[in-house]
């Protein structure tokens, strides 16, 4: 957002020392960040102006007196500029964090060894709005001149309400602190390595956040919680988690032709304890298992002239986690809203239910590849084939209002995820002075819910009530809905014989994943004397997206598609003959009663399939031109041992589908499950030019 | 040596572990309740309802006795009755107070049992509200989280007919368990209020009271099904048998649990409509207007000194000149209409509800008015065969008194001008005069729920079709008007199989089961 700030610095120290056969080092840190925000939704305000106002004209709302908020022409929205400078969120985040390492060669093959971290980071957190009082003439005086005021009356609609203000102060802190434990060895015996790990870790983290706010500042720009009208506000939270795990891991080599791998470790977390629970609710062991092997070391007749190394490997695994929200065991019971009224206290049940059995989830893999190189090196291959069990994928799923809850967390089922995938890296000019090399990858991805809850067939995830992102048995996972055109049985667009509007009371409708089902990468790096250009490519597609700014600029009159202004016939329509015969009439006589405004914010917008494209796109998403200075000059200055100098581009070129004019398809509302759907929240993706230099010291 | 030394080291790692499973038992949120006494959840259950009712307008809108002004955009949902399944989800908020309810209920034992009563009462009261407004919805099958996650549909009418039951089953609990002075403060309804002559003592009458009234009011509404007669006037006896009766004059069912000169603690009648903790009017309250048939109707009967308290003169408490209050300076706007009609020179929703300054007001649950309308046609329609000892005329003039009363009409300008209107002469004021009692009833039922009891007006207007407002300044003049909402998207998501199992819903056509024309 413009105006936004955002300062880091940071030191790092570390050091290490051997005595004998102790070998101790560590390492410490301290970044401290400072950050000055925007709390206000620029893009949806900047949105709903008129689209000929001279917006950044209007920028300096304290001097510009057609841009002060007693004159601002807009006699409903805001100047943007205006909120942005007001609404602001200063926070500062001292981060300090450390290791100790300790290695003791016990015996040769075997060392003990013991990492402890820790980490502290404080956030303190100051949320403004600033006072603005509007004048007398902005609330009842302001007119437009008459002949042109339309029976308007006096006074700017928007300045009758004032901003009182308000300040919030948060603080908060957060403490990790973690050990590992480990028992390494390394030995060779005949034929055989054998690489081994025993380890034991522990991990510890609390956060505390303390806040305080009010409403209604008395004395402008004093923000301060005590300088208020009304009462104090406030809250605290306090969380604690620990986790400990014993793990093993060996791998062992048969004459560098044939590695197998195996790993298993045991894990207890806090997340799932309760005292009265038994120990497989909340520990779980997961192993692990992979062999390789480099078949032309096995069977030297494959090599040839063309193939000069192959190894294929498989391997199973089996992964727990403990995915669940923090207290996410307890069924909790808040203060209602508005409580404690002095001494009146009213407690309500809350509305996530978690499940009695809830259970770590579980993953189980299965993958299987090769990697060959042809020519000497020159070409490099490599392929795999992933297959992905989840059981008991920890979901808060909504449930119908009248179980009297809103939220259920459950294990909630089967998922299966698969694919492929394929990565090629070629050397297509090796020379001293010259170098080419060019590589590309490509994914495919599929993904099914096998089950779900007993009776239930379907869950909402995220988004709106017009469009969102779904769980559906044997479908993908998750799928966007939204609602569609009512058609009828010939595929036209049912409209309302007395409105010519388009009907928006079709039920959801599933439109298609919302992750990409193919990815496609591609990159090429030339080298000439000490000059290196490198770019690379991205295409991902197979899903579709929702973008809800695209719902809001069809609101604001905004949007291109929206420009259809005279009263029109929605092309290849029809309606329900209004003599009751039950038949679709071809739409030849109704035209859309108000196509100005009600035809887009009453019935457009509402069928949210307009909204709803696909959401494939390639991306230039790195052009890199570097060079690195030779050692002749290099040595010339007496201090520098290299140096180069760079110059980037990044996100230099995106290219979406013709219907997508709303956003990147990579934005996401939210980062949790719901991707797919975007929002103003997300203001437009940026280019990033830079130039690097890299030196260094002798 | 070197052997000794992979013991110690094994035997140490050993030693931590087995102390650890004391070391995972952090795991109680420290910063919210694990269980919670019924008192308190009561109290939360009653303050969330009437919160809820002081911004659901869509009652006040479709009865006809307010609409919109100019200064907003026509809502095309309230105004041209173009809405689905996305709007005015209801559903969610009372399903989910409710349950506060409910789980009041069922832990309501030993020196709580008061509070199963009180909250018996209150679910009665909600869910005959959903009713209203859905028709079937799940109600045994509901509120049983884990045990049903899909809870089936309950007919309409047997819902009713269980409600009278749960309103005994209040009753018995209130006459066996008054409130002791402990809990009494969570009693925000009738048991302490600030500033209130409301005792311990008399709480659980008043409930009682309070559950009798709501019993009339689900026996009337369903007065003019055919051959429902025996069963309404056998339960209104009942109700009439006990020894506290309805609620008595001057008594409405009110809630206050001390609102607070502080955002989200004051009257939400007050804070959505009217102004916030500072004082400043808030920009919604130039939305809601009241009507020009409201307006008509009051000027018809020369009812103008309710008509000064139901609202406020053009631009209303803070027009900078505040105009005189005089009856041409009140501009009602017309149904529906989109434009010409800016709220600097229309009519505000008036003192009856809101003054500025004024945010320690009750919320209204129920108004003493309707319990008289209500015993009023009772007896007009059963005569004798109701055993109610005053005549459909007295409750009729007492109902028209209590509205005078409440809407500080009697306050500002006397008692005199309720009597006055009740000797008018004219027709749907004056009892004598009216020809059709009924009707006389019903508009002044309309006029006493006006600003009060939106939803309710609503409810009245679908089961009565009176008074007949004109129909909306944005649709055709024979536009169908709505008689329900449909089930919500967000129950059809996750319970779409029963919802599916209800039939297709038209909002225009499906009526309720009590209203037959």
């Amino acid at each position: 957002m413009p105006g936004d700030k955002v300062n880091r610095t940071g030191a790092r120290f570390a050091a290490s020392q051997e005595y004998g056969k102790l070998k101790i080092g560590f390492s410490a840190a301290y970044i401290q960040a400072k950050y000055d925000r925007t709390t206000f939704d620029f893009y949806n305000e900047s949105i709903n102006q008129s689209a000929h106002i001279p917006l950044p004209d209007l920028r300096d709302w304290r001097n510009n007196k057609f841009a002060s908020p007693n004159a601002y022409y807009n006699d409903y929205y805001t100047n943007p500029y205006f909120r942005l400078d007001n609404q602001r969120n200063k926070y500062q985040d001292a981060n300090f964090s450390g290791n100790v390492e300790l290695t003791y060669k016990l015996l040769p093959w075997l060392s003990a060894y013991n990492k402890f971290a820790a980490m502290q980071n404080t956030r303190t957190a100051k949320s403004t709005v600033g006072q603005f009082f509007h004048s007398t003439w902005a609330k009842s005086g302001a007119y437009v001149p008459t002949g042109w005021d339309k029976a308007d009356g006096k006074g700017i609609t928007r300045a009758l309400t004032d901003f009182q203000g308000s300040v919030a102060d948060a603080s908060n802190t957060e403490n990790i602190v973690n050990n590992e434990m480990q028992l390494l060895m390394n030995k060779s015996f005949n034929d055989f390595s054998v690489r081994g790990i025993l380890g034991f870790s522990v991990y510890d983290r609390k956060t505390k956040g303390v806040s305080t706010s009010s409403s209604s500042i008395v004395v402008p720009d004093v923000f301060n919680v005590s300088n208020r009208r009304g009462e104090n506000a406030g809250g605290e939270s306090n969380t604690e988690e620990r986790k400990y795990g014993y793990y093993g891991d060996a791998t062992v080599g048969w004459k560098d032709m044939v590695f197998l791998h195996g790993s298993v470790r045991y894990d207890a977390t806090s997340r799932f304890y309760k005292p009265f629970r038994s120990t497989d609710e909340y520990s779980y062991v997961y192993p692990g298992g992979d062999i390789a092997a480099v078949v032309t070391e096995i069977f030297p007749s494959v090599k040839n002239d063309i193939l000069n190394y192959a190894k294929v490997r498989l391997g199973y695994n089996r992964n727990g986690n403990d995915n669940i929200a923090l207290y996410g065991l307890d069924l909790t019971f808040a203060n209602a809203g508005g409580f404690p009224y002095g001494n009146t206290v009213g407690i309500s049940v809350g509305d996530v239910l978690p499940d009695a059995g809830l259970k770590p989830e579980f993953v189980n893999s299965f993958e299987t590849g090769g990697e060959f190189q042809l020519w000497k090196n020159r070409i490099n291959l490599d392929f795999s084939y992933y297959n992905q069990k989840s059981t008991g994928q920890i979901l808060r799923v909504t449930i119908p209002t009248s179980t009297g809850f809103s939220n259920l967390v459950l294990n909630v089922g089967d998922t299966k995820n698969w694919g492929y995938e394929a990565d090629m890296k070629i050397q297509l000019i090796k020379k001293p002075k010259l170098s080419w090399d060019f590589s590309v990858r490509g994914s495919i991805n599929e993904n099914k819910v096998i089950k779900l809850y007993s009776g239930v067939s379907e869950f909402f995830v995220s988004g709106y009530s017009y469009a969102g992102t779904y769980v559906m048995q044997n479908e993908v996972f998750p799928v966007l809905k939204s609602i569609p055109y009512l058609r009828d049985s010939l595929g036209r667009i049912i409209v309302s014989s007395a409105t010519g509007y388009p009907l928006i009371t079709a039920p959801l409708k599933n439109m298609g994943r919302v992750t990409p089902k193919y990815g496609l990468g591609a990159g090429t790096s030339v080298s000439y004397e000490g000059f290196t250009l490198t770019t690379n490519w991205e295409y991902r597609g197979g899903c579709v997206m929702y973008s809800d700014l695209g719902r809001q600029m069809t609101f604001t009159g905004s949007g291109k598609w929206t420009e259809w202004r005279e009263p029109h016939i929605i092309p290849n329509s029809s309606y329900l003959d209004p003599g009751g015969s039950g038949k679709y009439i071809a739409n030849t006589t109704v035209n859309t009663r108000e196509a100005e405004y009600g035809l887009w914010v009453d019935a457009y917008r509402n069928v949210t399939e307009n909204f709803t494209v696909p959401a494939w796109f390639i991306k230039m998403r790195d052009i890199n031109l570097s060079y690195q200075f030779s050692n002749k000059l290099i040595s010339k200055t007496k201090v520098f041992s290299s140096a180069s100098l760079a110059l980037y581009g990044r996100n230099l070129v995106t290219i979406v589908d013709k219907a997508n004019q709303f956003a990147d398809p990579e934005f996401s509302f939210t980062t949790g499950n719901g991707i797919g759907i975007n929002n103003t929240d997300q203001t437009p993706p940026v280019r990033q030019y830079g130039v690097n230099l890299n030196l260094s010291f002798k | 040596m070197k052997l000794k030394n992979i013991i110690i080291v094994a035997c140490g790692i050993l030693a931590l572990a087995s102390c650890k499973r004391s070391w995972l038992d952090i795991n109680t949120s420290p910063n919210t309740l694990p269980s919670s006494t019924p008192d308190a959840v009561f109290t939360a259950g009653v303050n969330r309802t009437a919160s809820t009712l002081g911004p659901n307008e869509l009652g006040s809108y479709w009865s006809g006795q307010w609409t919109q002004s100019s200064t907003y955009i026509l809502s095309t949902t309230i105004f041209t009755y173009d809405f689905n399944n996305n709007n005015f989800n209801y559903w969610d908020n009372y399903f989910d107070i409710l349950e506060d309810f409910q789980y009041t209920i069922d832990n309501s034992t030993g020196t709580y049992a008061y509070f199963g009563g009180t909250a018996r009462v209150m679910k009665a009261y909600v869910t005959q509200m959903m009713v209203d407004l859905y028709g079937n919805i799940p109600y045994t099958d509901a509120f049983k989280g884990l045990g049903s996650l899909a809870p089936k549909f309950d007919d309409q009418k047997a819902i009713y007919e269980d409600l009278i039951k749960q309103l005994d089953t209040a009753i018995t609990v209130l006459q066996a368990n008054p409130v002791t002075g402990t809990y009494v403060g969570a009693d925000i309804v009738f048991g302490s209020q600030p500033n209130s002559n409301l005792t311990a003592a008399t709480a659980h009458t008043k409930w009682i009271q309070f559950a009798n009234s709501l019993k009339l009011r689900l026996l009337i509404r369903q007065s003019r099904i055919v051959g429902r007669d025996a069963y309404i006037i056998a339960e209104i006896n009942k109700a009439a048998a006990t020894t506290q009766g309805f609620l008595p004059l001057g008594l409405d069912a009110t809630n206050n649990p001390g609102y607070i000169a502080t955002t989200g603690k004051l009257n939400s009648f007050y804070e959505n409509w009217g102004y916030n903790a500072a004082g400043t009017a808030q920009s919604l309250a130039r939305y809601p207007r009241p009507t020009l048939f409201l307006f008509n109707t009051l000027k018809a009967t020369n009812d103008t000194f309710r008509l000064k308290r139901l609202a406020y003169p053009n631009g209303g408490e803070n027009a900078n000149p505040y105009p005189a209050e005089i009856v041409a300076n009140y501009v009602g706007v017309p149904f529906g209409a989109a434009s010409g009609y800016l709220s600097q020179n229309t009519s505000y929703i008036g003192p009856s509800q809101i003054k500025k300054g004024d945010f320690a007001r009750s919320m209204i649950l129920m108004t003493n008015a309707e319990v008289q309308f209500l015993l009023a046609e009772a007896k007009q329609r059963y005569g004798a065969a109701v055993n109610l000892p005053l005549t459909a005329q007295t409750y009729y003039e007492n109902g028209v008194k209590e509205s005078f009363r409440l809407t500080g009409t009697t306050a500002t300008y006397g008692a005199a001008t309720a009597t006055t209107l009740l000797t008018s002469g004219l027709d749907l004021a004056d009892w004598t005069a009216s020809t059709d009692k009924l009707k006389a009833i019903w508009m002044q039922k309309w006029l006493a729920l006006v600003n009060y009891s939106g939803l309710e007006a609503w409810s009245e207007f679908r089961r009565t079709n009176f008074p007949v407002t004109p129909p909306s300044a944005s649709t055709s003049p024979t536009a169908p008007l709505p008689v329900r909402l449909y089930y919500p998207q967000t129950e059809l998501a996750s319970n779409g199989a029963n919802v599916t199992a209800q039939g297709t819903i038209n909002v225009f056509t499906s009526r309720l089961f009590w209203d037959v024309d």
